[in-house]
């Protein structure tokens, strides 16, 4: 092996270790099937394209991840999948919290928009600030800042008209089938 | 935003189900990616890990599963007896009797026997063939009558009658004899004298057009050839793997998870006020009423009516009581053990007002239980197990067993799509579950 492939890889390596359990996270979050293959396509990218990973190189990956993963999801026929995998984790004694927290999320959730939920689940889940926000939405920072604002307000409504209506009927059509939500 | 709904979305975060590469599997990986050159267009694509499958498989021997009672039972509600204990015989025995009375018994055009049963009980198998052969017949009974077929249904019923002549009465004393033999080698099954009463009962409103009886019979004891065997009767199953070494082992941990009947009545009342219930029911839950107590009722009137009379039934108690009052003194329960209580009566009450919905032409009352089962079906979305690694690497979580989860929501998908035949199926089955229970229980007084 050269030199100048040796550095390469040595810098790609410690980029793959450092940052392979976040954006593997990621991809689960909003998809497990496709989760390995969103991993393995955003690190070819980040391999291909090493010299324009910034130096802040997290934002950058998840922004990469996000749009394989967009594409992923243009090749296959969409699943239909409810947003996130809200009802699965249970690690304490007593559900009774859990049902209810859970069934007002998932419903707050679906209430948003794609936009909406996006942002949101990326500052919860993801942790990220503005700056990082706008690198993976490919925005400015203010119009990032004020996209999160907006979306965790309107976030916050909906969780609170869910909770008030636990029982809100599923959409029906005239024949009382249930409609497909996706 | 609200913090509380920050917290909740961050609780409910997948990823804490992830399970992690193994670091081989990561250096296989970023070994193919180095491998290719850096201007190389095509990443390789690593297509869908089946990890998780290699992780039930390893944690499947970890599996507990609470509540196994009450549920769908391998016998049947008319429950034939036998003249006296047999010697158990040997799987080659079974089926050799399973065949030779196939070859003196006809079937409609058509209808094929079933194979021999799987689970050897290790009796001969004359009835079982004479049940099987009536579910034949009696199906081609009714599709000729829908046929308006005269000369199939006279043949069909012919049939249905010799069949049911070949099926002896067994007296309390043919049993008190048998019993004091030790181990007859004759097949002599039969059907007690109750057992035979409904039996020729269900054949004369046959006669009379009306087949709901005979139906619900044959379904249960020969359920193949009417229709599909009945779902399961839907349990949440309680999962658990990963013990923390401070376990030595899983009684350890559950011991650990014993809450209050406060605590499982909490459970219990937050999926009531999630999944709603059918109109005019009690919406706290306080006063739901057992949903299998009509069932036990039906059975001990089925035995009353034919002079079968039984010791009265308990009053019903309700799942308040049951969880917190007296019926549980020690007040002791376990973790999830009112969640599970109530997804198994909420099914149950939001099924049977489906089932009643559509009889009554209520286009309200089924788009309701449609949406409570969808709701109900929600709580437990998962097709496959997943893990919960978290406090202290105890890994816990709820599912259904997958083909349970798939008959459920393929039977909802009938119904929603206005097939009733499938709910109306499970429904009955619970009747004669509940009518099993009973018998097992010791309510039937001979």
């Amino acid at each position: 092996m050269d030199g100048e492939r040796q550095r390469r890889e040595e810098r790609f390596t410690l980029l793959y270790d450092a940052h392979k359990s976040a954006i593997r996270a990621y991809a689960w979050r909003r998809g497990p099937d496709t989760a390995d293959d969103v991993v393995a396509e955003t690190f070819m990218v980040a391999w291909q394209r090493l010299d324009d990973v910034p130096v802040d190189p997290l934002p950058w990956l998840i922004g990469v991840a996000r749009n394989v993963r967009l594409n992923l999801l243009r090749g296959e026929r969409r699943r239909h999948e409810r947003d996130a995998h809200c009802a699965s984790e249970d690690a304490v004694p007593s559900f009774a919290g859990e049902v209810e927290a859970r069934a007002a999320l998932r419903a707050a959730l679906q209430r948003l928009s794609e936009g909406d939920r996006e942002i949101v689940l990326l500052a919860a889940w993801e942790r990220l600030d503005g700056q990082a926000l706008a690198a993976v939405l490919g925005c400015s920072r203010t119009a990032a800042a004020v996209r999160l604002f907006r979306a965790r307000r309107r976030l916050a409504a909906a969780m609170a008209e869910a909770e008030a209506e636990p029982c809100r009927p599923f959409p029906t059509d005239a024949r009382g089938r249930l409609l497909d939500e996706s | 935003m609200n913090p509380d709904a920050f917290d909740v979305l961050r609780a409910a975060d997948p990823a804490v189900t992830m399970p992690h590469p193994t670091p081989d599997e990561d250096e296989r990986l970023r070994r193919a990616i180095v491998s290719t050159p850096p201007d190389a267009q095509k990443p390789p694509a690593r297509r869908r890990s089946r990890r998780r499958i290699a992780l039930f498989a390893s944690l499947a021997g970890a599996v507990i599963l609470l509540g196994g009672t009450g549920v769908y039972a391998a016998n049947y509600f008319l429950d034939p007896i036998t003249k006296g204990p047999h010697p158990p015989i040997s799987a080659e025995q079974q089926k050799a009797d399973y065949e030779k009375w196939t070859q003196q018994i006809p079937l409609p055009a058509g209808a094929h026997w079933q194979s021999v049963p799987d689970d050897v009980q290790g009796f001969p198998g004359h009835l079982d063939v004479v049940f099987e052969a009536m579910g034949h017949w009696t199906r081609e009974w009714m599709a000729a009558a829908k046929a308006g077929d005269d000369g199939r249904v006279a043949t069909a019923e012919s049939w249905v009658d010799r069949l049911r002549a070949t099926i002896p009465t067994i007296t309390d004393e043919d049993t008190a004899k048998a019993f004091r033999t030790v181990y007859g080698t004759e097949s002599m099954s039969g059907l007690d004298e109750g057992g035979a009463g409904y039996f020729d009962d269900a054949i004369a409103k046959a006669k009379a057009g009306d087949f709901d009886q005979l139906k619900r019979l044959v379904l249960g004891m020969a359920s193949p050839c009417v229709g599909p065997r009945p779902p399961r009767r839907p349990r949440p199953q309680y999962w658990v793997g990963l013990m923390s070494s401070g376990y030595q082992s899983d009684d350890d941990m559950n011991r650990d998870y014993t809450i209050s009947g406060a605590e499982a009545w909490a459970e219990f009342a937050s999926v009531v006020r999630t999944v709603g219930v059918p109109a005019g029911m009690d919406a706290s839950g306080v006063r739901l009423a057992d949903p299998d107590y009509a069932f036990k009722q039906e059975a001990v009137e089925k035995y009353a009516k034919y002079g079968r009379p039984t010791s009265p039934l308990p009053p019903p108690i309700t799942p308040h009581d049951q969880l917190t009052g007296p019926a549980s003194p020690e007040n002791h329960q376990t973790f999830g053990g009112g969640f599970e209580m109530a997804f198994d009566d909420l099914w149950a009450i939001w099924w049977r007002e489906w089932a009643a919905g559509a009889k009554a032409g209520s286009r309200e009352r089924v788009a309701a239980a449609a949406a409570a089962t969808a709701r109900l079906d929600a709580l437990l979305p998962h097709t496959e197990t997943h893990y919960t690694q978290a406090h202290e690497l105890r890994v816990i979580t709820w599912t259904l067993p997958p083909q349970q989860k798939h008959d459920l929501e393929r039977l909802s998908a009938q119904a929603r799509a206005g097939d009733m035949r499938g709910i109306q199926a499970w429904l009955d089955f619970q009747v004669w579950n509940a009518w099993n229970n009973l018998d097992a229980g010791g309510y039937y007084v001979k």
